[in-house]
């Protein structure tokens, strides 16, 4: 009896051990992230991929809604070089996604979808050769809607794509030719799967495949291994708890893990998973982290040297943050997890390859949502001492406001810490010199947090614009000794450095770039049926307005602009290109008769904003000529030059309802050889607007040309001059003078004199 | 002999017991384990975690007809509003909205509760609404957009037709922070915006935005910072409450009054 009793109690402990005795002990490790930075020029970016061979790291995006690019780098570099186009993603990012993987020679294997034509295409490339053709893994119909698409490469060189249908299982295609041929897709299991199909190979020709599938009401993992012709996939979640988003891969001695998360935010099922696979259809599961919400998948990778890293993006505390675990080769823990400073956004969507070269590498690539678009954000992490460089006396790399070259006028930067060893918990620093106990521009050592705010003095902030500024910080641990001075340079835009002309208009100069919009076309012919194509430059006939900017020296140059009737209704911004713009525009809303505020909203690229107001005076109503009594004007010729003529008013008597003063601010003269009836509706004149000298009634318009828009014969006889005056607006009046003079002979000016000046 | 029997029952009994419990832990096994261990690793430590807090006074009472209200603190009240996707996704990564401790949640998306960036609205009210105010309180942990809609009209939310306010929270690099838009058939044009500010998180906010034949007006927090005068205006909608499918926002007090 007390051997049964003993054998059952065994057997219960037995029990008990297996549902839940976690393997992996705890330990502490030391891992420590190298640096982050976000790719430029690449928009729109969708569940981008990365793989790793020997030194070299790979990253596979689609971007812009139109191309797969793929961009490659030595491992521990801190930079990639620019992408290269392997062909057309169209669509939306979310259906044309692309993958990446390495053959086990070092060849690289690139997948993506085309949304349109709902095919998934393949490319190769072979070790130290060039890309291969445009191949087609799978062509889809009407009824197939391919998407989530990934690849892998056997030990064996055999290359596998899983994808899935929406609402339907995963789909294989696999390749023993580069890609030259692919199998028909085999389906696997019958459940519809959610998110991406995830495959692993193994360092003996082993393929497995994880994948997340509801079943009695739950989401759970499945997962097994390549047999020949199918996947043989079992359930290895419980059907207690909802889990997904699992990735799988191999140890360098062949054991397979799957990596996922619980669906939770909080309870027993929430947080990080492994499941260590114990032979076929046994599976030991622990829990690595938990509660926390966790998003997108848990990424688990093996590298050469038998180092598991792990993987994920998590909301803890009061941030959504990159986490990074790694067990070292040998041992029996993963390290506890360190987080990636994150101060550049929201980070979606990461996956995780690694290397080994100099140091155990975890390459990340992810999404990073920056408010308006999701840009390819990189994190490069070193595993733990053993598998990696050990600490060093230089620590705590600090990079301001995320690697950006200029900064904006701000009292602060945001400052994050790559690089971090051990626990720092405090920080000195200082401008342009390594801090000292007695020489530091933090009042001594400070707590340390990671990213923090460092103020700019105002030395700096008062300084010449675009002036280069070097941050130098020290962390220390407690009062342990401090680290070596690490430094990071930024240059600070102090403000916006342009110019700018708020104008009328209707009025010349305009700057060279100007090309008039259909906001003005038809008045600036001066045929006498509208407006002058000049006048005061403070004010309008038409609700618009003449603005032209031109960057001046700005440090970062200028980016756009914006103009409005108040701070509150600013339109969308307009691009500039070379920091210039000329042009009209329309003002917003109702423009009132007399002042009216225009607001001129500048951004340089650095972010400085500058708001300008000016005013513009809204006239579109006529001046009056005194028909009772207008005042006179004469025309005498000049006898070396006759046909240049000096016009002389007197007792001019006009009345307007905003032009100041005498009521003008200038003529509207037209030229005719024959007397005409009506002239403010003869079609035939063509009227040039001079600006009135002076500010009284009487003044002279000094060597008129009788030639000027005259296209009739300059020949002797009767030349007949008509006036009209004009507001500040252009508008001119209805009434008119008339003055005439007869030529006996036509001479020209014999010396190059302005053809109309004033005196 | 009877004890040998008593002993044979209770061994069987126990037997049975346990080899139904050794049965069902290794049926168990193959798929995992219990769900109740305590986690291997420990997270950083992090700053205490802010609290919600009340909702904020809202600015004075909106003049006029109310035409729908809801402080959700009933959960049916889901039954008053339609909750779309403004761009197309598959059916199981459409935005999920839920009603909790009172508030209206924006809780991620059907896919796994994964977080996604793509637009979402909850709408409400009629489509024969003309001029109106919307108002709503929002509170935002880590989504980062909020906003409001009004005359909304469509049947298809991409193709649909509405006035827009969006705003971002400051600490997103994104710029301008502040747009308002008019949406025609899916379109986006701009009709005022700002460079800046967005707005702080973790803090309540009270967002309105009024249409009044073509006239478009936005405070934020009692403040007006958007105007516009659309000459060419949608005639009439539903109002709507408008953020990302990434879960961590809630909105509250909700109100539409007509003037």
């Amino acid at each position: 009896m007390r051997r049964i009793l003993a054998l059952l109690s065994g057997l219960a402990v037995l029990a008990t051990l297996v549902t839940s005795a976690p393997a992996l002990a705890q330990t502490s490790g030391n891992p420590r992230l190298i640096f982050q930075t976000t790719l430029p020029g690449a928009r729109e970016i969708k569940f981008p991929d990365v793989a790793g061979f020997g030194n070299m790291v790979y990253l596979s995006a689609n971007a812009n809604r139109a191309d797969a690019f793929i961009w490659e780098k030595q491992d521990s570099a801190q930079s990639f070089a620019p992408p290269t186009r392997l062909g057309e993603a169209p669509g939306q990012a979310d259906f044309s996604s692309t993958s990446v993987a390495t053959g086990p020679d070092g060849s690289v294997h690139y997948i993506w979808g085309n949304q349109e034509t709902r095919r998934i295409h393949y490319r190769y490339r072979p070790p130290g050769g060039a890309w291969g053709p445009q191949r087609t893994v799978f062509a889809g119909s009407s009824s197939s809607f391919p998407v989530n698409a990934s690849v892998e490469v056997a030990s064996d060189g055999q290359i596998f794509v899983a994808w899935r249908d929406p609402d339907r299982p995963t789909f294989i295609a696999r390749s023993t030719n580069n890609g030259e041929s692919w199998t028909s897709p085999i389906i696997i299991g019958s459940d519809a799967v959610f998110n991406f199909p995830a495959l692993g190979a193994g360092p003996n020709g082993e393929m497995a495949l994880a994948y997340t599938i509801g079943e009695s009401d739950r989401l759970v993992i499945y997962a097994g291994t390549w047999n020949g012709s199918t996947f043989a996939t079992s359930r290895i979640t419980p059907l207690s708890g909802d889990f997904a988003d699992p990735t799988v891969t191999y140890d360098a001695a062949g054991t397979l893990y799957v990596a996922y998360r619980g669906v939770a935010n909080s309870g027993g099922s929430s947080g990080v998973w492994v499941a260590t696979n114990q032979g076929p259809g046994q599976w030991q599961n622990n829990r690595i982290v938990g509660p926390g919400a966790v998003f997108g998948t848990v990424n688990i990778d093996g590298d050469t040297s038998g180092n598991l890293h792990l993987q994920w993006n998590a909301e803890v505390g009061a941030g959504l943050r990159v986490y990074y675990s790694v067990r070292p080769s040998g041992s029996t823990a993963f390290s506890n997890p360190i987080d990636a400073p994150n101060d550049a956004g929201i980070i979606f969507n990461s996956r995780l390859s690694t290397t080994v070269s100099d140091a155990a590498y975890a390459h990340v690539a992810g999404e990073i949502f920056q408010g308006d678009n999701s840009f390819l954000r990189y994190l490069l992490f070193a595993a733990a001492p053993g598998s990696g460089p050990g600490p060093g006396p230089r620590m705590g790399q600090p990079v301001i406001e995320d690697g950006e070259e200029i900064s904006e006028k701000e009292a602060t930067v945001t400052v994050s810490f790559t690089n971090i060893q051990g626990q720092p918990t405090q920080i000195r620093w200082r401008w342009d010199s390594e801090p000292t106990d007695t020489e530091n521009d933090s009042n001594g050592w400070q707590n340390f947090t990671n990213p923090m705010e460092i103020p700019l003095p105002e030395s700096i902030l008062s300084d010449a614009p675009c002036s280069q500024e070097r941050l130098y910080t020290q962390l220390r641990e407690g009062d342990g000794p401090p680290a070596q001075p690490q430094s990071d340079d930024i240059i600070i835009d102090t403000g916006i450095h342009a110019a700018r002309i708020v104008s009328n208009p209707y009025i010349d100069p305009k700057a060279s770039q100007f090309t008039p919009t259909n906001l003005v076309a038809g008045n600036l012919a001066d045929r006498g049926d509208g407006g002058a194509s000049d006048g005061d430059p403070g004010y309008t006939r038409a609700p618009t307005f003449y603005l032209e900017l031109r960057g001046v020296n700005d440090c970062s140059g200028i980016k756009d602009l914006a103009a409005a009737r108040a701070t509150t209704s600013f339109p969308k911004a307009i691009t500039l290109t070379d920091e210039t713009f000329a042009n009209v525009l329309g003002y917003q809303g109702l423009m009132v008769e007399g002042p009216n505020q225009i607001v001129v909203r500048v951004t340089d690229e650095a972010g400085n904003v500058e708001t300008y107001t000016e005013s513009l005076i809204f006239d579109p109503v006529k001046p009056t000529l005194d028909t009772s009594n207008p005042g006179t004007v004469t025309a005498a010729s000049h006898p070396n030059a006759t046909i240049l003529v000096d016009l002389t008013f007197a007792g001019i008597n006009v009345s307007d309802n905003s032009y100041p003063g005498r009521g003008f601010w200038g003529v509207w003269i037209a030229n005719s050889r024959t007397e005409v009836a009506n002239p403010t509706t003869d079609p035939n004149l063509i009227w040039t607007p001079v600006q009135a000298p002076g500010t009284g009634n009487d003044f002279v318009i000094a060597n008129w040309s009788l030639a000027t828009n005259l296209s009739d014969p300059l020949t002797e006889g009767d030349y007949f001059i008509y006036v009209r005056f004009l507001d500040g607006a252009g508008n001119p009046t209805d009434g008119y003078l008339t003055a005439s003079v007869t030529l006996t002979e036509v001479t020209r000016p014999q010396v190059g004199l302005p053809i109309v000046s004033s005196r | 002999m009877k004890r040998y029997r008593t002993s044979t029952v209770l061994s069987t009994a126990i037997g049975v017991i346990v080899l139904v419990a050794l049965g069902v832990a290794l049926w168990q096994a193959p798929q995992g384990v219990a769900q109740e261990q305590q986690p291997l690793l420990e997270y950083p430590e992090y700053p205490p975690t802010p609290t919600v807090g009340a909702n904020p006074t809202a600015p004075a009472t909106l003049q006029g007809t109310p035409l729908a209200q809801s402080d959700f603190a009933d959960p049916g009240a889901l039954s008053a509003w339609e909750f779309v996707d403004l761009t197309f996704v598959l059916e199981e990564s459409r935005a999920l909205w839920e009603v909790e401790e009172g508030r209206l949640k924006q809780a991620n998306t059907a896919a796994a509760g994964n977080p996604s960036t793509h637009e979402t609205a909850a709408l409400t009210g009629s489509e024969e609404w003309t001029d109106y105010t919307v108002q709503v309180s929002f509170y935002d942990f880590t989504n980062g957009t909020a906003g409001l809609m009004a005359r909304y009209s469509g049947a298809n939310p991409q193709t649909a037709s509405y006035y827009r306010y969006r705003v971002l929270k400051n600490s997103y690099e994104a710029r301008p922070k502040q747009v308002l838009e008019k949406v025609e058939g899916g379109v986006a044009t701009t009709l005022a915006e700002q460079v800046e500010p967005g707005f702080v998180e973790r803090e309540w906010h009270v967002l309105a935005l009024s249409v009044e034949g073509g006239r478009l007006t936005v405070t934020l927090d009692g403040e007006v910072v958007l105007e516009a005068e659309d000459a060419q205006p949608l005639s009439a909608g539903r109002a709507g409450i408008y953020t990302r499918a990434m879960g961590g926002i809630l909105f509250d007090d909700f109100v539409v009054t007509a003037p």
